[in-house]
Protein backbone atom coordinates (compact mmCIF):
# COMPACT_ATOMS: atom_id res chain seq x y z
CA UNK A 1 0.00 0.00 0.00
CA UNK A 2 2.86 2.35 0.91
CA UNK A 3 4.79 1.45 -2.26
CA UNK A 4 1.65 1.86 -4.36
CA UNK A 5 1.00 5.24 -2.74
CA UNK A 6 4.57 6.39 -3.42
CA UNK A 7 4.34 5.39 -7.08
CA UNK A 8 1.11 7.36 -7.44
CA UNK A 9 2.73 10.38 -5.80
CA UNK A 10 5.71 10.10 -8.19
CA UNK A 11 3.23 9.98 -11.08
CA UNK A 12 1.66 13.20 -9.82
CA UNK A 13 5.08 14.86 -9.46
CA UNK A 14 6.05 13.71 -12.96
CA UNK A 15 2.86 15.21 -14.32
CA UNK A 16 3.64 18.50 -12.53
CA UNK A 17 7.23 18.42 -13.82
CA UNK A 18 5.77 17.84 -17.27
CA UNK A 19 4.39 21.38 -17.24
CA UNK A 20 7.84 22.95 -16.74
CA UNK A 21 8.54 25.45 -19.54
CA UNK A 22 12.17 24.31 -19.84
CA UNK A 23 11.07 20.94 -21.27
CA UNK A 24 11.39 20.43 -25.00
CA UNK A 25 9.34 17.29 -25.76
CA UNK A 26 8.81 18.25 -29.40
CA UNK A 27 12.23 19.64 -30.29
CA UNK A 28 13.49 17.73 -33.32
CA UNK A 29 17.28 17.37 -33.47
CA UNK A 30 18.14 15.17 -36.42
CA UNK A 31 21.85 14.98 -35.53
CA UNK A 32 20.94 13.26 -32.29
CA UNK A 33 18.50 10.54 -33.35
CA UNK A 34 18.45 7.28 -31.35
CA UNK A 35 20.99 8.58 -28.83
CA UNK A 36 21.46 6.05 -26.05
CA UNK A 37 20.88 7.25 -22.48
CA UNK A 38 23.71 9.58 -21.39
CA UNK A 39 24.40 12.51 -19.10
CA UNK A 40 22.84 15.06 -21.47
CA UNK A 41 19.85 12.87 -22.37
CA UNK A 42 19.16 10.74 -19.32
CA UNK A 43 16.73 8.46 -21.17
CA UNK A 44 18.20 8.95 -24.63
CA UNK A 45 16.46 10.38 -27.68
CA UNK A 46 13.90 9.00 -30.11
CA UNK A 47 13.72 8.61 -33.90
CA UNK A 48 13.51 12.39 -34.35
CA UNK A 49 16.15 13.21 -31.76
CA UNK A 50 13.52 14.32 -29.23
CA UNK A 51 14.50 13.77 -25.57
CA UNK A 52 12.65 10.70 -24.19
CA UNK A 53 12.65 12.05 -20.62
CA UNK A 54 10.86 15.27 -21.61
CA UNK A 55 8.30 13.26 -23.55
CA UNK A 56 7.88 10.85 -20.64
CA UNK A 57 7.10 13.74 -18.28
CA UNK A 58 4.60 15.45 -20.58
CA UNK A 59 3.10 12.01 -21.22
CA UNK A 60 2.61 11.60 -17.47
CA UNK A 61 0.51 14.76 -17.51
CA UNK A 62 -1.62 13.43 -20.36
CA UNK A 63 -2.26 10.10 -18.64
CA UNK A 64 -3.09 11.79 -15.34
CA UNK A 65 -5.42 14.29 -16.97
CA UNK A 66 -7.21 11.60 -18.99
CA UNK A 67 -7.47 9.24 -16.00
CA UNK A 68 -8.90 11.85 -13.64
CA UNK A 69 -11.30 13.30 -16.23
CA UNK A 70 -12.47 9.84 -17.26
CA UNK A 71 -13.07 8.69 -13.70
CA UNK A 72 -14.87 11.92 -12.80
CA UNK A 73 -17.09 11.86 -15.87
CA UNK A 74 -17.80 8.12 -15.57
CA UNK A 75 -18.60 8.44 -11.87
CA UNK A 76 -20.87 11.46 -12.42
CA UNK A 77 -22.90 9.68 -15.10
CA UNK A 78 -22.88 6.30 -13.36
CA UNK A 79 -23.78 7.59 -9.90
CA UNK A 80 -26.62 9.74 -11.26
CA UNK A 81 -28.15 6.90 -13.28
CA UNK A 82 -27.63 4.42 -10.43
CA UNK A 83 -29.32 6.70 -7.90
CA UNK A 84 -32.25 7.36 -10.23
CA UNK A 85 -32.70 3.66 -11.00
CA UNK A 86 -32.40 2.53 -7.42
CA UNK A 87 -34.58 5.25 -5.95
CA UNK A 88 -37.27 5.59 -8.60
CA UNK A 89 -37.74 1.86 -9.25
CA UNK A 90 -40.46 0.69 -11.61
CA UNK A 91 -40.16 1.35 -15.33
CA UNK A 92 -37.27 3.81 -14.92
CA UNK A 93 -35.28 1.18 -13.09
CA UNK A 94 -36.09 -1.47 -15.72
CA UNK A 95 -34.93 0.78 -18.56
CA UNK A 96 -31.68 1.80 -16.82
CA UNK A 97 -31.01 -1.78 -15.74
CA UNK A 98 -31.37 -3.01 -19.31
CA UNK A 99 -29.01 -0.28 -20.44
CA UNK A 100 -26.47 -1.34 -17.81
CA UNK A 101 -26.86 -4.96 -18.89
CA UNK A 102 -26.30 -4.10 -22.56
CA UNK A 103 -23.19 -2.02 -21.86
CA UNK A 104 -21.85 -4.75 -19.56
CA UNK A 105 -22.39 -7.23 -22.39
CA UNK A 106 -20.03 -5.15 -24.53
CA UNK A 107 -16.32 -5.70 -24.01
CA UNK A 108 -15.26 -2.30 -22.62
CA UNK A 109 -12.06 -1.67 -24.55
CA UNK A 110 -13.77 -2.65 -27.80
CA UNK A 111 -16.49 -0.05 -27.23
CA UNK A 112 -13.81 2.56 -26.55
CA UNK A 113 -11.91 1.59 -29.71
CA UNK A 114 -15.09 1.67 -31.78
CA UNK A 115 -16.17 5.03 -30.37
CA UNK A 116 -12.73 6.58 -30.77
CA UNK A 117 -12.69 5.28 -34.35
CA UNK A 118 -15.95 7.08 -35.07
CA UNK A 119 -15.49 10.37 -33.23
CA UNK A 120 -11.80 10.63 -34.12
CA UNK A 121 -8.62 11.01 -32.07
CA UNK A 122 -7.86 13.79 -29.57
CA UNK A 123 -7.69 14.04 -25.81
CA UNK A 124 -11.34 15.07 -25.21
CA UNK A 125 -12.58 12.30 -27.48
CA UNK A 126 -10.49 9.75 -25.58
CA UNK A 127 -12.17 10.83 -22.35
CA UNK A 128 -15.62 10.57 -23.95
CA UNK A 129 -14.87 7.13 -25.39
CA UNK A 130 -13.51 5.86 -22.07
CA UNK A 131 -16.38 7.30 -20.04
CA UNK A 132 -18.81 5.57 -22.41
CA UNK A 133 -17.49 2.28 -21.09
CA UNK A 134 -16.64 3.46 -17.58
CA UNK A 135 -20.00 4.66 -16.23
CA UNK A 136 -21.54 1.19 -16.10
CA UNK A 137 -19.59 -0.02 -13.07
CA UNK A 138 -20.64 2.94 -10.94
CA UNK A 139 -24.27 2.76 -12.04
CA UNK A 140 -24.53 -0.93 -11.18
CA UNK A 141 -22.86 -0.47 -7.79
CA UNK A 142 -24.94 2.51 -6.77
CA UNK A 143 -28.21 0.99 -7.97
CA UNK A 144 -27.73 -2.22 -5.98
CA UNK A 145 -26.68 -0.28 -2.87
CA UNK A 146 -29.61 2.10 -3.06
CA UNK A 147 -32.05 -0.77 -3.52
CA UNK A 148 -30.69 -2.33 -0.34
CA UNK A 149 -30.62 0.95 1.59
CA UNK A 150 -34.04 2.24 0.56
CA UNK A 151 -35.91 0.24 3.15
CA UNK A 152 -33.52 1.09 6.00
CA UNK A 153 -35.07 2.79 9.03
CA UNK A 154 -33.22 6.08 8.71
CA UNK A 155 -34.45 6.51 5.15
CA UNK A 156 -38.00 5.63 6.09
CA UNK A 157 -37.75 8.04 9.04
CA UNK A 158 -36.59 10.85 6.75
CA UNK A 159 -39.43 10.02 4.40
CA UNK A 160 -41.91 10.13 7.30
CA UNK A 161 -40.52 13.52 8.30
CA UNK A 162 -41.52 14.76 4.87
CA UNK A 163 -38.14 15.12 3.22
CA UNK A 164 -38.14 14.95 -0.56
CA UNK A 165 -36.44 12.46 -2.86
CA UNK A 166 -33.41 14.59 -3.82
CA UNK A 167 -32.71 15.50 -0.18
CA UNK A 168 -32.98 11.90 0.95
CA UNK A 169 -30.74 10.83 -1.89
CA UNK A 170 -28.12 13.43 -1.05
CA UNK A 171 -28.09 13.21 2.73
CA UNK A 172 -29.15 9.66 3.52
CA UNK A 173 -28.22 7.46 0.56
CA UNK A 174 -25.16 8.93 -1.18
CA UNK A 175 -22.86 9.02 1.88
CA UNK A 176 -23.45 5.32 2.52
CA UNK A 177 -22.85 4.42 -1.11
CA UNK A 178 -19.54 6.26 -1.37
CA UNK A 179 -17.14 3.62 0.01
CA UNK A 180 -17.41 1.11 -2.83
CA UNK A 181 -17.34 3.99 -5.31
CA UNK A 182 -13.83 4.92 -4.13
CA UNK A 183 -12.74 1.34 -4.76
CA UNK A 184 -14.30 1.39 -8.22
CA UNK A 185 -12.59 4.72 -8.90
CA UNK A 186 -9.12 3.38 -8.04
CA UNK A 187 -9.59 0.50 -10.45
CA UNK A 188 -11.06 3.03 -12.85
CA UNK A 189 -7.82 5.04 -12.77
CA UNK A 190 -5.82 1.90 -13.60
CA UNK A 191 -8.22 1.01 -16.39
CA UNK A 192 -8.25 4.51 -17.85
CA UNK A 193 -4.45 4.80 -17.87
CA UNK A 194 -4.07 1.52 -19.76
CA UNK A 195 -6.99 2.25 -22.06
CA UNK A 196 -5.71 5.73 -22.96
CA UNK A 197 -2.29 4.28 -23.70
CA UNK A 198 -3.91 1.48 -25.70
CA UNK A 199 -5.93 3.92 -27.81
CA UNK A 200 -2.83 6.06 -28.36
CA UNK A 201 -0.92 2.90 -29.28
CA UNK A 202 -3.52 2.21 -31.97
CA UNK A 203 -3.29 5.83 -33.15
CA UNK A 204 -6.76 6.64 -31.78
CA UNK A 205 -5.69 8.61 -28.73
CA UNK A 206 -3.67 11.72 -28.20
CA UNK A 207 -2.66 13.24 -31.52
CA UNK A 208 1.04 13.39 -32.45
CA UNK A 209 3.32 15.21 -32.01
CA UNK A 210 1.96 15.52 -28.44
CA UNK A 211 3.63 12.91 -26.25
CA UNK A 212 1.71 10.10 -24.61
CA UNK A 213 3.04 6.88 -23.14
CA UNK A 214 1.01 4.71 -25.51
CA UNK A 215 2.09 6.78 -28.50
CA UNK A 216 5.74 6.54 -27.43
CA UNK A 217 5.43 2.75 -27.31
CA UNK A 218 3.74 2.77 -30.72
CA UNK A 219 6.61 4.75 -32.25
CA UNK A 220 9.23 2.80 -30.32
CA UNK A 221 8.00 -0.60 -31.54
CA UNK A 222 8.94 0.37 -35.08
CA UNK A 223 12.56 0.77 -34.01
CA UNK A 224 12.57 -2.11 -31.55
CA UNK A 225 15.72 -3.67 -32.97
CA UNK A 226 17.62 -0.38 -33.38
CA UNK A 227 16.67 1.42 -30.18
CA UNK A 228 14.98 -0.82 -27.58
CA UNK A 229 15.32 1.97 -24.98
CA UNK A 230 12.43 3.82 -26.64
CA UNK A 231 9.77 1.45 -25.32
CA UNK A 232 11.36 0.69 -21.95
CA UNK A 233 10.75 3.99 -20.13
CA UNK A 234 7.12 4.65 -21.17
CA UNK A 235 6.19 0.98 -20.75
CA UNK A 236 7.70 0.76 -17.30
CA UNK A 237 5.99 3.99 -16.23
CA UNK A 238 2.68 2.70 -17.54
CA UNK A 239 3.11 -0.68 -15.87
CA UNK A 240 4.07 0.79 -12.49
CA UNK A 241 1.24 3.32 -12.42
CA UNK A 242 -1.31 0.68 -13.41
CA UNK A 243 0.00 -1.77 -10.85
CA UNK A 244 0.00 0.88 -8.13
CA UNK A 245 -3.57 1.94 -8.90
CA UNK A 246 -4.71 -1.70 -8.96
CA UNK A 247 -2.98 -2.43 -5.68
CA UNK A 248 -4.39 0.73 -4.15
CA UNK A 249 -7.86 -0.46 -5.15
CA UNK A 250 -7.23 -3.91 -3.67
CA UNK A 251 -6.00 -2.45 -0.39
CA UNK A 252 -8.89 -0.01 -0.23
CA UNK A 253 -11.39 -2.82 -0.84
CA UNK A 254 -9.87 -4.99 1.89
CA UNK A 255 -9.95 -2.08 4.30
CA UNK A 256 -13.55 -1.11 3.54
CA UNK A 257 -14.96 -4.61 3.23
CA UNK A 258 -15.59 -5.84 6.75
CA UNK A 259 -16.72 -9.29 5.58
CA UNK A 260 -13.45 -10.07 3.81
CA UNK A 261 -11.30 -8.86 6.69
CA UNK A 262 -11.90 -11.98 8.76
CA UNK A 263 -11.59 -14.38 5.86
CA UNK A 264 -8.40 -16.41 5.37
CA UNK B 1 -36.51 -20.13 -21.73
CA UNK B 2 -36.31 -16.91 -19.77
CA UNK B 3 -32.55 -16.82 -20.18
CA UNK B 4 -32.99 -17.27 -23.93
CA UNK B 5 -35.28 -14.23 -24.09
CA UNK B 6 -32.77 -12.28 -21.97
CA UNK B 7 -29.97 -13.24 -24.32
CA UNK B 8 -31.98 -12.12 -27.32
CA UNK B 9 -32.77 -8.77 -25.68
CA UNK B 10 -29.10 -8.22 -24.86
CA UNK B 11 -28.06 -9.20 -28.41
CA UNK B 12 -30.64 -6.77 -29.77
CA UNK B 13 -29.35 -3.99 -27.52
CA UNK B 14 -25.71 -4.66 -28.33
CA UNK B 15 -26.33 -4.68 -32.08
CA UNK B 16 -28.36 -1.46 -31.84
CA UNK B 17 -25.44 0.12 -30.01
CA UNK B 18 -23.13 -0.97 -32.84
CA UNK B 19 -25.61 0.43 -35.38
CA UNK B 20 -25.71 3.75 -33.55
CA UNK B 21 -21.90 4.05 -33.64
CA UNK B 22 -22.18 5.31 -37.20
CA UNK B 23 -24.27 8.24 -35.98
CA UNK B 24 -21.30 9.37 -33.87
CA UNK B 25 -19.18 10.34 -36.87
CA UNK B 26 -18.98 14.11 -36.55
CA UNK B 27 -20.15 16.14 -39.55
CA UNK B 28 -20.96 14.42 -42.80
CA UNK B 29 -19.52 10.88 -43.03
CA UNK B 30 -19.29 11.30 -46.82
CA UNK B 31 -16.95 14.28 -46.33
CA UNK B 32 -14.95 12.28 -43.82
CA UNK B 33 -14.58 9.34 -46.20
CA UNK B 34 -14.12 11.07 -49.57
CA UNK B 35 -12.76 14.46 -48.54
CA UNK B 36 -14.59 17.70 -49.24
CA UNK B 37 -13.31 18.07 -52.78
CA UNK B 38 -15.03 14.92 -54.09
CA UNK B 39 -17.31 14.93 -57.18
CA UNK B 40 -21.03 15.30 -56.57
CA UNK B 41 -21.76 11.97 -58.31
CA UNK B 42 -19.27 10.10 -56.13
CA UNK B 43 -20.72 11.72 -53.06
CA UNK B 44 -24.24 10.69 -54.01
CA UNK B 45 -23.07 7.12 -54.70
CA UNK B 46 -21.30 6.95 -51.34
CA UNK B 47 -24.34 8.44 -49.64
CA UNK B 48 -26.62 5.73 -50.92
CA UNK B 49 -23.97 3.01 -50.35
CA UNK B 50 -23.99 4.00 -46.68
CA UNK B 51 -27.78 4.36 -46.71
CA UNK B 52 -27.42 7.97 -45.55
CA UNK B 53 -30.16 9.11 -47.94
CA UNK B 54 -32.66 7.28 -45.73
CA UNK B 55 -34.02 8.37 -42.37
CA UNK B 56 -32.37 6.78 -39.33
CA UNK B 57 -35.21 4.42 -38.47
CA UNK B 58 -35.33 3.04 -42.03
CA UNK B 59 -31.59 2.39 -41.87
CA UNK B 60 -32.09 0.70 -38.53
CA UNK B 61 -34.77 -1.64 -39.91
CA UNK B 62 -32.58 -2.35 -42.97
CA UNK B 63 -29.64 -3.06 -40.68
CA UNK B 64 -31.61 -5.78 -38.93
CA UNK B 65 -33.11 -7.15 -42.13
CA UNK B 66 -29.58 -7.49 -43.56
CA UNK B 67 -28.23 -8.86 -40.31
CA UNK B 68 -30.82 -11.63 -40.29
CA UNK B 69 -29.52 -12.74 -43.69
CA UNK B 70 -25.92 -12.58 -42.46
CA UNK B 71 -25.30 -9.49 -44.60
CA UNK B 72 -23.00 -6.98 -42.90
CA UNK B 73 -22.78 -4.65 -45.90
CA UNK B 74 -19.84 -4.15 -48.27
CA UNK B 75 -16.38 -2.80 -47.60
CA UNK B 76 -15.98 0.75 -48.96
CA UNK B 77 -12.35 0.12 -49.89
CA UNK B 78 -12.23 -3.50 -51.03
CA UNK B 79 -15.79 -3.65 -52.42
CA UNK B 80 -16.24 -7.10 -50.94
CA UNK B 81 -18.93 -8.23 -48.50
CA UNK B 82 -17.83 -7.48 -44.93
CA UNK B 83 -19.04 -10.91 -43.81
CA UNK B 84 -16.63 -12.59 -46.24
CA UNK B 85 -13.69 -10.45 -45.11
CA UNK B 86 -14.45 -11.40 -41.52
CA UNK B 87 -14.82 -15.11 -42.30
CA UNK B 88 -11.43 -15.02 -44.04
CA UNK B 89 -9.75 -13.59 -40.97
CA UNK B 90 -11.75 -15.24 -38.18
CA UNK B 91 -9.86 -18.58 -38.10
CA UNK B 92 -6.56 -16.79 -37.34
CA UNK B 93 -8.13 -14.93 -34.41
CA UNK B 94 -9.90 -18.01 -33.07
CA UNK B 95 -6.76 -20.14 -33.20
CA UNK B 96 -4.83 -17.44 -31.39
CA UNK B 97 -7.56 -17.21 -28.76
CA UNK B 98 -7.73 -21.00 -28.39
CA UNK B 99 -3.98 -21.30 -27.79
CA UNK B 100 -4.10 -18.37 -25.37
CA UNK B 101 -6.94 -20.10 -23.49
CA UNK B 102 -4.97 -23.37 -23.33
CA UNK B 103 -2.01 -21.41 -21.99
CA UNK B 104 -4.26 -19.78 -19.38
CA UNK B 105 -5.45 -23.16 -18.10
CA UNK B 106 -1.93 -24.64 -18.08
CA UNK B 107 -0.60 -21.66 -16.10
CA UNK B 108 -3.50 -20.71 -13.86
CA UNK B 109 -4.84 -24.03 -12.58
CA UNK B 110 -1.59 -25.40 -11.10
CA UNK B 111 -0.51 -21.98 -9.86
CA UNK B 112 -3.87 -21.29 -8.21
CA UNK B 113 -3.96 -24.73 -6.58
CA UNK B 114 -0.38 -24.35 -5.37
CA UNK B 115 -1.12 -20.92 -3.92
CA UNK B 116 -4.18 -22.19 -2.04
CA UNK B 117 -2.45 -25.31 -0.70
CA UNK B 118 0.56 -23.31 0.49
CA UNK B 119 -1.64 -20.46 1.68
CA UNK B 120 0.34 -17.60 3.24
CA UNK B 121 3.72 -19.08 2.31
CA UNK B 122 6.13 -18.26 -0.51
CA UNK B 123 4.36 -20.15 -3.35
CA UNK B 124 1.25 -18.18 -2.43
CA UNK B 125 3.12 -14.87 -2.49
CA UNK B 126 4.69 -15.86 -5.80
CA UNK B 127 1.28 -16.62 -7.32
CA UNK B 128 -0.16 -13.39 -5.95
CA UNK B 129 2.76 -11.43 -7.35
CA UNK B 130 2.29 -13.11 -10.72
CA UNK B 131 -1.41 -12.21 -10.62
CA UNK B 132 -0.74 -8.53 -9.90
CA UNK B 133 1.99 -8.43 -12.56
CA UNK B 134 -0.23 -10.10 -15.14
CA UNK B 135 -3.23 -7.83 -14.57
CA UNK B 136 -1.14 -4.68 -14.66
CA UNK B 137 1.17 -5.18 -17.61
CA UNK B 138 -0.35 -3.72 -20.79
CA UNK B 139 -0.29 -6.24 -23.65
CA UNK B 140 1.08 -3.73 -26.16
CA UNK B 141 4.17 -3.42 -23.97
CA UNK B 142 4.37 -7.08 -22.98
CA UNK B 143 4.40 -8.18 -26.64
CA UNK B 144 7.44 -6.11 -27.71
CA UNK B 145 9.24 -7.06 -24.47
CA UNK B 146 8.70 -10.76 -25.16
CA UNK B 147 9.97 -10.26 -28.71
CA UNK B 148 13.07 -8.48 -27.39
CA UNK B 149 13.73 -11.21 -24.85
CA UNK B 150 12.87 -14.43 -26.67
CA UNK B 151 13.39 -13.54 -30.33
CA UNK B 152 16.11 -10.91 -30.36
CA UNK B 153 18.22 -11.74 -27.31
CA UNK B 154 17.71 -15.49 -26.92
CA UNK B 155 16.78 -16.28 -30.52
CA UNK B 156 14.27 -18.98 -29.45
CA UNK B 157 11.30 -17.81 -31.51
CA UNK B 158 10.84 -16.08 -34.86
CA UNK B 159 10.37 -12.30 -34.67
CA UNK B 160 6.92 -12.11 -36.26
CA UNK B 161 4.48 -13.13 -38.91
CA UNK B 162 4.68 -16.71 -40.15
CA UNK B 163 2.35 -19.45 -39.07
CA UNK B 164 4.99 -21.88 -37.84
CA UNK B 165 4.38 -23.25 -34.35
CA UNK B 166 7.11 -21.15 -32.72
CA UNK B 167 5.56 -17.91 -33.91
CA UNK B 168 2.30 -18.69 -32.11
CA UNK B 169 3.61 -18.84 -28.60
CA UNK B 170 4.53 -15.18 -28.04
CA UNK B 171 1.24 -13.73 -29.35
CA UNK B 172 -0.69 -16.31 -27.33
CA UNK B 173 1.29 -15.48 -24.19
CA UNK B 174 0.81 -11.75 -24.78
CA UNK B 175 -2.92 -12.24 -25.20
CA UNK B 176 -3.39 -14.73 -22.38
CA UNK B 177 -1.22 -13.41 -19.56
CA UNK B 178 -3.74 -11.05 -17.96
CA UNK B 179 -6.45 -13.71 -18.21
CA UNK B 180 -4.05 -16.23 -16.63
CA UNK B 181 -3.43 -13.76 -13.81
CA UNK B 182 -7.13 -13.20 -13.13
CA UNK B 183 -7.85 -16.92 -13.32
CA UNK B 184 -5.00 -17.76 -10.92
CA UNK B 185 -6.49 -15.35 -8.40
CA UNK B 186 -9.93 -16.82 -8.90
CA UNK B 187 -8.79 -20.46 -8.52
CA UNK B 188 -6.88 -19.54 -5.36
CA UNK B 189 -9.64 -17.61 -3.62
CA UNK B 190 -12.31 -20.07 -4.71
CA UNK B 191 -10.31 -23.01 -3.34
CA UNK B 192 -9.74 -21.19 -0.06
CA UNK B 193 -13.46 -20.49 0.15
CA UNK B 194 -14.32 -24.15 -0.43
CA UNK B 195 -11.60 -25.35 1.97
CA UNK B 196 -13.55 -24.16 4.98
CA UNK B 197 -16.68 -26.10 4.11
CA UNK B 198 -18.07 -29.08 5.97
CA UNK B 199 -17.87 -31.67 3.19
CA UNK B 200 -14.11 -31.27 3.08
CA UNK B 201 -13.85 -31.77 6.81
CA UNK B 202 -15.85 -34.97 6.38
CA UNK B 203 -13.62 -36.14 3.54
CA UNK B 204 -10.51 -35.35 5.54
CA UNK B 205 -11.81 -37.22 8.58
CA UNK B 206 -12.34 -40.28 6.36
CA UNK B 207 -8.55 -40.28 6.02
CA UNK B 208 -8.24 -39.15 2.39
CA UNK B 209 -4.88 -37.79 1.29
CA UNK B 210 -4.42 -34.03 0.80
CA UNK B 211 -3.94 -34.57 -2.95
CA UNK B 212 -7.19 -36.51 -3.23
CA UNK B 213 -8.94 -33.84 -1.18
CA UNK B 214 -7.71 -31.05 -3.44
CA UNK B 215 -8.18 -32.64 -6.84
CA UNK B 216 -11.25 -34.85 -6.24
CA UNK B 217 -13.28 -32.84 -3.75
CA UNK B 218 -12.20 -29.23 -3.49
CA UNK B 219 -11.28 -28.36 -7.07
CA UNK B 220 -14.51 -29.51 -8.81
CA UNK B 221 -16.48 -27.33 -6.41
CA UNK B 222 -14.06 -24.45 -6.63
CA UNK B 223 -14.17 -24.45 -10.44
CA UNK B 224 -17.77 -23.28 -10.76
CA UNK B 225 -17.09 -19.57 -10.16
CA UNK B 226 -13.88 -19.96 -12.16
CA UNK B 227 -15.85 -21.10 -15.21
CA UNK B 228 -18.12 -18.06 -14.98
CA UNK B 229 -15.09 -15.78 -14.84
CA UNK B 230 -13.50 -17.66 -17.74
CA UNK B 231 -16.63 -16.99 -19.79
CA UNK B 232 -16.40 -13.29 -19.02
CA UNK B 233 -12.72 -13.37 -19.86
CA UNK B 234 -13.21 -15.23 -23.12
CA UNK B 235 -14.93 -12.23 -24.60
CA UNK B 236 -12.20 -9.90 -23.34
CA UNK B 237 -9.77 -12.29 -25.00
CA UNK B 238 -11.43 -11.54 -28.35
CA UNK B 239 -11.30 -7.80 -27.62
CA UNK B 240 -7.71 -8.01 -26.38
CA UNK B 241 -6.82 -9.81 -29.60
CA UNK B 242 -7.29 -6.49 -31.38
CA UNK B 243 -4.18 -4.97 -29.80
CA UNK B 244 -2.20 -8.24 -29.73
CA UNK B 245 -2.80 -8.79 -33.44
CA UNK B 246 -1.52 -5.30 -34.21
CA UNK B 247 1.62 -5.89 -32.13
CA UNK B 248 2.44 -9.15 -33.91
CA UNK B 249 0.97 -8.30 -37.35
CA UNK B 250 -1.34 -11.28 -36.86
CA UNK B 251 -3.77 -11.64 -39.80
CA UNK B 252 -6.98 -11.88 -37.73
CA UNK B 253 -10.12 -9.78 -37.36
CA UNK B 254 -8.35 -7.48 -34.88
CA UNK B 255 -5.87 -6.21 -37.44
CA UNK B 256 -8.74 -6.13 -39.96
CA UNK B 257 -10.53 -3.77 -37.57
CA UNK B 258 -7.55 -1.49 -37.01
CA UNK B 259 -6.76 -1.35 -40.75
CA UNK B 260 -10.39 -0.51 -41.45
CA UNK B 261 -10.32 2.27 -38.83
CA UNK B 262 -7.25 3.75 -40.52
CA UNK B 263 -8.98 3.63 -43.92
CA UNK B 264 -12.30 4.93 -42.55
CA UNK B 265 -13.93 1.77 -43.87
CA UNK B 266 -16.88 2.14 -41.51
CA UNK B 267 -18.94 -0.91 -42.60
CA UNK B 268 -15.95 -3.16 -41.83
CA UNK B 269 -15.44 -1.43 -38.47
CA UNK B 270 -19.11 -1.96 -37.63
CA UNK B 271 -19.05 -5.58 -38.78
CA UNK B 272 -15.97 -6.59 -36.79
CA UNK B 273 -17.17 -4.80 -33.65
CA UNK B 274 -20.53 -6.54 -33.98
CA UNK B 275 -18.99 -9.99 -34.43
CA UNK B 276 -16.71 -9.57 -31.40
CA UNK B 277 -19.54 -8.20 -29.26
CA UNK B 278 -21.85 -11.07 -30.21
CA UNK B 279 -19.04 -13.54 -29.51
CA UNK B 280 -18.65 -11.95 -26.09
CA UNK B 281 -22.35 -12.25 -25.22
CA UNK B 282 -22.48 -15.86 -26.40
CA UNK B 283 -19.30 -16.81 -24.48
CA UNK B 284 -20.84 -15.45 -21.30
CA UNK B 285 -24.11 -17.32 -21.82
CA UNK B 286 -22.20 -20.49 -22.60
CA UNK B 287 -20.26 -20.16 -19.33
CA UNK B 288 -23.54 -19.65 -17.43
CA UNK B 289 -25.07 -22.72 -19.04
CA UNK B 290 -21.95 -24.77 -18.41
CA UNK B 291 -21.69 -23.90 -14.74
CA UNK B 292 -25.42 -24.56 -14.37
CA UNK B 293 -25.00 -27.95 -15.99
CA UNK B 294 -21.98 -28.80 -13.84
CA UNK B 295 -23.58 -27.72 -10.58
CA UNK B 296 -26.38 -30.03 -9.47
CA UNK B 297 -27.64 -27.31 -7.10
CA UNK B 298 -28.30 -24.89 -9.94
CA UNK B 299 -29.49 -27.71 -12.25
CA UNK B 300 -32.18 -28.80 -9.81
CA UNK B 301 -33.21 -25.26 -8.88
CA UNK B 302 -33.92 -24.58 -12.55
Amino acid sequence: MRLAGSILVVWLLMALAGTLPSLEPNRVVLEEIFAAPSATHILGTDELGRPVLDRLLTGAGVSLLVALSTVTLSAAIGITLGLIAGYAGGLTDRVISRLIEIFLAFPGILLAIAMAAMIGPGIENVVIALAAMGWVGYARLVRVQVLALRQREHVLAALALGRTGPAITRHHLLPLVLAPIWVEASFGVAGAVVAEAGLSFLGLGVLPPAASWGGMIRDGVRYLLVAPHLILAPGLALFLVTMAANQFGDALRDRLDVTSRNRP
Amino acid sequence: MRSLVDTLIVLFGVSTLVFLLLVLIPGDPVDVILGESAQAADRAAMRSALGLDQPLWVRWVDFYADLMRGDLGDSLIRREPVAELIMERLPATLSLAAIALALVLVLALPLGVLAARRHGRWPDHLAQGFALFGVSIPNFWLGPLLVLLFSVTLGWTPVSGDREPGSLILPALTLGLSMAAITTRMVRSSLLEVASQAFLRTARSKGLSEAALTWRHALPNALLPVITVLGLQLGSLLAGAVITEVVFAWPGIGSLLVDAIGQRDYPVVQGVVLVIAIGYVLANRLADLLSGWLDPRIRIAD
